[in-house]
């Protein structure tokens, strides 16, 4: 049996045939709504994306247009941008967050850590719409708004602060939102990255005498290298195809200016100004999944050339 | 001395720890808080906990007014029927790309594991659209069958890891006693999935119930297929700029969040094990 799959191409016995006419039949649930709802929309993409389709009659080939188009589409790269910005603040801060987190979780007890495990993950698992329209009531534009109820009771500022009313601020606090949404999968990640760590590592590293912060740097970063890439590549990957947060917390507003990626493609296919533009909304769409896969094709080369360098 | 300053170390750490924590759930606890307000007292003090004369008319206008009855009822059927058709479906293909019976395997690998990342977001939302209305099924049935498409390629990752670790001694001894594949894979590797199962289940569940992007685009003209969280998103944009409707979209959140933070609890385990487990195959 082993011998003969090492073989270049063996026959297939009658019985393994419907072995596996047997196992193909069983993944079609799986495999046909992933090719029809999968793989045949990026098909449709590409070719209309050559076109200037208007979603109903109009369809005439129009080359390379409505990728010139892009190039020059000012609305779009603030959207890149945005992305871009909300996806590296977010990293950047709740990498630090959740090591420190992780760290005091991995010296307490194992029922209090869990415990409190189970608290910060609540913000995961909630729906990230939920999150946008809670974050909406925190920094609401009166004193419903908690932050501005408590400026206005400390009497710090006269009257409420409309923190969504400036791309700065939307930005901002779509940033927070997202930290909070994340942070307790990061925390989840790292913590599981932490405990992995054998303890004789750092009895070892005591004895000889080493201090806490040679043992972070020689010991525990080191090896929790391959998890940090993990939360890396996802919270990325996470951010760069966010739509439901923003859809409700700022909607894109005020006027575009912190639409992400996701948002502005979705404008472009369903907001009824724009609706004739399908050949440019699908121009847009491969770009945006050309970018996707941009940078996690980059992150992977990333992680390859830093675990090799933990090799060494 | 050491102790001394051991302990205060301690202290420290849980008052970060009760700090953070705090910080986790205010949100919610806000949420919660509000939806009990009348919208007068709401609108006047958005940063007391405790409301003076805790209301429930919120979560009774939403259920009748706002029509949540119906969306919390579409929601529900969604999920249901998602996470029961998702983990049978996922089972049988992961335990079939396990024991490598199926044609083309290695190809379909490859393109489930992008299709993870890139393919089923938002860049090809319209395109499924425009499938689910030719083939006639642009409606909850739709969302159903495009949840599916996105969720089973990760839980699929899933069980095929489990049952690759599993080992086929047994199912092979089955089937020299008689049993036929689909047998083996019925009576003796179903069985002994269960932990995994439990884990897609609880997944489908959570990703099938939040999931609001595909809904939206399915059932936002039509107020009587909208699931929950369109019906939110429908309600914070229709009342957008200080109509009143605030306490009925706290009351609509809430409602919203609430089944899947008591499934969290009951099954809290599964969560954290599946979504490590996804994130380091993924």
């Amino acid at each position: 049996m082993r011998s003969s799959t090492t073989v270049a191409k063996p026959k297939r016995s009658r019985r393994q045939t419907t072995r596996m006419v047997w196992g193909t039949a069983m993944s079609l649930p799986v495999l046909v709504p992933f090719l029809v709802f999968g793989i045949v929309p990026l098909f449709w993409l590409v070719a209309v994306s050559v076109t200037d389709y208007d979603g109903f009659l109009r369809m005439n080939f129009v080359g390379l247009d409505n990728y010139a188009e892009l190039a020059k589409d000012s609305r779009w790269w603030r959207a890149v941008a945005n992305t871009l910005i909300i996806g590296a603040c977010a990293v950047l801060i709740q990498l630090p967050l959740g090591f420190g987190l992780a760290v005091i979780l991995n010296a307490t007890s194992k029922k209090i850590a869990t415990s409190f495990r189970t608290l910060f993950f609540l913000p995961y698992i909630i729906p990230a719409l939920i999150t946008g329209v809670l974050f909406g009531f925190l920094v609401g534009p009166t004193r419903l708004g908690i932050v501005n109820d408590i400026l206005l009771n400390l009497g710090w500022v006269d009257s409420p602060v409309t923190f969504l009313g400036t791309r700065f601020g939307a930005l901002a606090v779509i940033i927070i939102a997202t930290v909070w949404m994340d942070l307790g999968f990061t925390l989840l990640l790292l913590h599981a990255g932490l405990q992995s760590i054998p303890e004789e590592l750092y009895e070892a590293a005591e004895l000889d005498g080493a201090s806490r912060w040679h043992t972070l740097r020689h010991i525990t970063l080191p090896l929790l290298r391959p998890m940090i890439n993990v939360v890396l590549l996802l919270s990325m990957v996470s951010v760069m195809r966010s739509f439901d947060l923003v859809k409700s917390l700022t909607n894109g507003g005020p006027a575009g200016s912190s639409d992400v990626m996701f948002t502005h493609i979705y404008d472009l296919f369903f907001s009824q100004a724009v609706y004739s533009r399908i050949g440019y909304a699908s121009a847009v769409s491969v770009i945006a999944s050309l970018i996707i896969a941009l940078a996690i094709g980059l992150m992977f080369i990333f992680i390859g050339r830093g675990g090799k360098k933990a090799q060494k | 001395m050491k102790t001394y300053r051991y302990r205060r170390t301690r202290i420290a750490m849980y008052v970060v720890l009760a700090v953070c924590a705090l910080h986790a759930i205010f949100p919610l606890l806000y949420a919660v808080s509000g939806s009990f307000k009348t919208l007068s007292e709401l609108e006047s003090s958005g940063s007391r906990l405790i409301p003076d004369n805790p209301t429930l008319s919120n979560f009774a206008s939403a259920w009748t007014h706002a029509n949540f009855f119906q969306s919390f009822t579409n929601s529900a059927m969604v999920t249901i029927a998602t996470t029961l058709i998702g983990t049978i479906a996922a089972a049988m293909c992961g335990y079939a790309f396990a024991r490598r019976m199926v044609f083309g395997s290695k190809v379909f690998t490859v393109m489930m594991g992008a299709g993870i990342f890139i393919g089923a977001g938002t860049a090809t939302i319209y395109p499924r659209y425009v499938m689910a209305q030719a083939l006639g099924i642009n409606n909850l049935v739709g969302v159903v069958v495009l949840q599916l498409a996105e969720i089973t390629l990760l839980t699929t990752f899933l069980v095929r890891a489990y049952c690759t670790d599993m080992g086929e001694e047994v199912e092979e001894a089955a089937m020299i006693d008689g049993c036929g594949t689909f047998g083996a894979f019925w009576h003796v590797a179903l069985p002994a999935m269960r932990p995994i199962l439990t884990t897609v289940a609880v997944l489908t569940f959570q990703w099938s119930w939040n999931s609001f992007q595909v809904p939206l685009v399915f059932t936002l003209p039509r107020p009587e297929l909208q699931t929950l969280t369109v019906s939110v998103f429908a309600i914070k944009s229709a009342g957008g700029d200080g109509f009143g409707e605030y306490s009925i979209l706290l009351a609509g959140a809430v409602m919203a969040v609430l089944p899947i933070i008591i499934v969290y609890v009951i099954a809290q385990r599964y969560f954290m094990d599946g979504l490590t487990a996804g994130a380091l195959k993924g």
